[in-house]
C-alpha cells in the first residue's frame, strides 16, 4: 500500500493502518504498486461470496472454512478498494454476495449495491449487505 | 455486514469484533440466514446421526454399501437444503406438511456383508425421504413436518 500510495502523484492518498495485531503475510523487498480498482480473490468456490474490505478478511476465511465445513463452497475476496468498484466476473458469478466491513449504513455495502442498477447482480443471485 | 449503532465496551479487537458480530461466527451465521438455512434451528449440526427413509439419489453409488436401503443411517456433514430444487414438501389437505424430501451432504454408515464389521463412507450429497421413525421425529418437528399421515 505504501508504494501504491508513492505511485500516487496526481491526486491525494493516505493510508490507513491497523492499530492492533495483524496477519503476518510475507513482504516483497520492493514493493510493487497495486492496480487501483481491483479486488484480489482469495479463493473461489460457487454458491457464497464474501466481499471483505478492510480487516476482517482473515475472519471472512474463518467463515468459509466453517461453511465449507456445511457444504458450501466459497469464493472469498479482498476488495481492497471501496471506490473505483472492481466488477470481477468471478464475484458475480456467485450468490449470495456479502459485503463485510467495519464501517457504517451506506458504506461499503451500499456502494456494491448499486451494481444491482447495471444488472451485474441480476443473475438470480442473492444480495446482502 | 456492518458494525451495528450501539455501544460496545472497550476490550481485546477480537471481544470487540464479536460482540458486532463481526466475527467468522457472526459471518456465518449471517450468511445462513440470507440463506434461509439456519440448520442449528432445524437441530443438525454436522455430526449429528439421523436416521431417514430411502434414499433415492446419491452423488455416488450407495447401494453396494448400504444392503437395508430403507432404513440407513446418515451422518449428517453438511447443510440440509429446504429452499431449493432438491427440497420438495408435499402438503395434506389441511395445509400442513406432511412429505419432505431433502437433499443432505452426509456420510453413510456401511456394514459389510456377512460380518460385524462397519463404517462410514466417504462425504456424499443425497436425496432422501424423511420417513416417521421415532429416530426421526425430532428433526421432521423441527422441519414443521407431521409426525405420520394419519395426522393430516
Amino acid at each position: 500500500m505504501i508504494a501504491t500510495a508513492a505511485a500516487i502523484d496526481d491526486r491525494p492518498s493516505a493510508v490507513r493502518y491497523p492499530r492492533s495485531d495483524g496477519t503476518g503475510v510475507p513482504s516483497p523487498e520492493i514493493g510493487i504498486p497495486l492496480a487501483i480498482g481491483k479486488c484480489r480473490v482469495v479463493r473461489e468456490g460457487t454458491s457464497v461470496a464474501l466481499l471483505s474490505l478492510g480487516g476482517r478478511l482473515q475472519e471472512c476465511c474463518r467463515a468459509a472454512d466453517e461453511l465449507a465445513a456445511y457444504g458450501f463452497s466459497n469464493t472469498v475476496a479482498d476488495a481492497r478498494f471501496a471506490k473505483p468498484l472492481d466488477v470481477d466476473p468471478r464475484l458475480a458469478a456467485r450468490t449470495p454476495p456479502r459485503p463485510i466491513e467495519g464501517g457504517s449504513i451506506g458504506g461499503f455495502g451500499a456502494i456494491v449495491q448499486t451494481l444491482t442498477e447495471h444488472g451485474e447482480l441480476d443473475q438470480g443471485l442473492i444480495f446482502a449487505a | 455486514m456492518i458494525l451495528p449503532d450501539v455501544f460496545i465496551d472497550r476490550a481485546s479487537p477480537a471481544a470487540m469484533y464479536a460482540e458486532a458480530n463481526a466475527d467468522a461466527k457472526g459471518i456465518v451465521a449471517k450468511v445462513l440466514e440470507v440463506l434461509g438455512k439456519d440448520m442449528r434451528n432445524l437441530g443438525l449440526m454436522p455430526g449429528t446421526s439421523i436416521r431417514v427413509g430411502n434414499v433415492f439419489a446419491a452423488s455416488r453409488p450407495a447401494a453396494n454399501l448400504c444392503p437395508c436401503d430403507r432404513s440407513i443411517i446418515l451422518r449428517f456433514i453438511g447443510n440440509i437444503t429446504p429452499n431449493c430444487a432438491g427440497f420438495e414438501r408435499r402438503l395434506g389437505a389441511d395445509g400442513k406438511i406432511f412429505e419432505a424430501q431433502a437433499r443432505l451432504t452426509v456420510q453413510l454408515r456401511f456394514r459389510v456383508d456377512g460380518s460385524k464389521r462397519s463404517g462410514w463412507t466417504s462425504i456424499m450429497t443425497v436425496q432422501c425421504r424423511l420417513g416417521h421413525g421415532p429416530c426421526q421425529s425430532a428433526v421432521r418437528e423441527r422441519l414443521g413436518l407431521c409426525k405420520r399421515n394419519e395426522d393430516r
